[in-house]
């Protein structure tokens, strides 16, 4: 079969295509963020970007407020302009109200948690409470014999940070990076120590499924391949519309298992 | 609109996107490294498919929460910017379904391009932004998505395809499709400005 010639893009004038068309087609030149509009997208996902790292996606060094002006018609206000003179971090009342596997956490959530890395380091501890219902869908725990016997039954010291309520995204994250890394590297034991160590000290936590795959995926690699297969089955009938699915399903056609 | 086109090109990021070749990227990607470098790309993207001006902050934000949780997930069979791409393509149509996404909630509708009271020559680019709005609502989303990829995005065909999903064929017959439908709209808004 013979694959389509490329056309040249409407917007090429060499296309041929009208002139009004290609008007309109430019005026997407509005679509670009403004300065003020990086900047507080910047800082509400702060959280997940590690500080200083010179994060703030190419900025003007004009005064971003004049030009968010100058967007304004209408006498509509762009909300991001305003939020973006208050300052970084104040982002709040945000909600997210999808319900697919893809949902990401409230912005709320990050806001808060931006608000709590500010918190004086004296703060008391608090464990989580055990709440349960992330944990009570699992099918029963049955760790592998080799993990059992090496994993502490202690959590481990890195889980000082988890267990605190004040525990951020960002704390989350780390775990996860932590946990992909120990995987990636071929250490599956250590990757669902770690996936265990998050689950008991996040109920609620953002990463669930991340952790869930992880744990899948080690089990798969330490070689406990009936465990890996009984929990991907309960990840798929759980999450149908994971964005994990495709990749928890390659994994069970390696088991030999259709999906 | 001299100003806004003017902070168009400033805030342009200055590493957008050198498409990087699937087969070059070896290493595992990091968070602070996509965002650097395709924040404005992904912004822009949400907008085109279809998030109002008004929510594009929230949904951007929200969709690189969903970027940093898939991480692990990008494969390297296509570029960074195509599996963004994919990424906001869902993010978007998730935006247009959510319940409180309903035309009363947004205020005053741009006015409707065919009763308008601007002569064509006079067109600013905000009203023209709005006038394409409109057209581009009246396409459905498979269309819109190979549209906004290939023509304003300027995403190759190929990589469109595999960011929709489907083969390279059907993305062309989308394109093509779409591309009717925009012109015959483009065509329809000359006839009426001719009559008035």
């Amino acid at each position: 079969m013979t694959r389509p010639t490329t056309p040249p893009r409407l917007l090429d004038e060499r296309s041929g295509s009208d002139e009004l068309l290609r008007t309109l087609l430019r005026s997407t030149e509005l679509d670009e963020p403004s300065a003020a509009d990086l900047a507080q997208l910047s800082a509400s996902l702060e959280p997940l970007l590690p500080p200083g790292d010179g994060l703030a996606p190419a900025a003007p060094s004009a005064p971003p407020a004049q030009g968010v002006a100058a967007l304004l018609t209408n006498g509509k206000v762009v909300t991001s302009a305003v939020v973006a003179l208050v300052a970084a971090g104040t982002v709040g009342a945000w909600r997210y109200a999808g319900s697919s596997s893809d949902a990401a956490p409230t912005p709320s959530v990050v806001a808060a948690a931006a608000s709590a890395r500010e918190a004086p380091s004296s703060a008391p501890v608090i464990e989580a409470a055990p709440t349960a219902p992330a944990v009570a869908v699992e099918p029963p725990a049955a760790p592998t014999s080799d993990v059992r016997a090496r994993a502490p039954r202690q959590p481990a010291p890195s889980t000082s940070r988890a267990t605190s309520r004040s525990a951020t995204p960002a704390d989350e994250a780390a775990l996860l990076a932590e946990a992909q890394a120990m995987l990636a590297a071929g250490n599956g034991r250590r990757a669902l120590e770690i996936a265990r160590e998050y689950r008991r000290a996040h109920t609620r936590g953002l990463y669930r499924e991340e952790f869930e795959r992880i744990q899948i995926e080690a089990l798969f690699q330490t070689g406990a391949k009936e465990q890996a297969r009984a929990r991907a089955r309960s990840f798929l009938q759980r999450h149908p519309r994971s964005a994990h699915r495709a990749r928890i399903e390659t994994l069970l056609s390696k088991m030999g298992d259709a999906p | 609109m001299r100003l806004s086109r003017e902070m168009s090109v400033a805030t342009r990021p200055t590493a957008e996107p050198a498409p990087d070749r699937p087969e070059e990227r070896r290493e595992p990607l990091r968070f602070a490294e996509v965002y650097r470098t395709h924040a404005a790309f992904l912004w822009r993207a949400l907008r085109r498919l279809g998030v109002r001006e008004a929510d594009v902050a929230d949904v951007c934000q929200e969709t690189f929460m969903v970027v940093h949780r898939r991480l692990a997930d990008y494969d390297g069979s296509s570029s960074v910017r195509t599996w963004l791409f994919g990424i906001a393509l869902r993010a978007a149509s998730d935006y247009r379904r959510r319940a409180h996404v309903r035309r009363e909630q947004f205020g005053p509708e741009p006015p409707d391009p065919g009763v308008s009271a601007d002569p064509l020559d006079a067109l600013d680019q905000r009203r023209a932004r709005q006038i394409l709005e409109r057209i581009l609502e009246t396409l459905d989303d498979d269309k819109r998505a190979v549209f906004v990829a290939y023509e304003l995005e300027q995403i190759p065909m190929n990589e469109v395809a595999v960011a929709l999903g489907c083969p390279v064929q059907t993305a062309y017959s989308r394109l093509h499709a779409a591309r009717r439908h925009v012109e015959a709209a483009v065509q329809r808004l000359r006839a009426r400005e001719a009559f008035r």
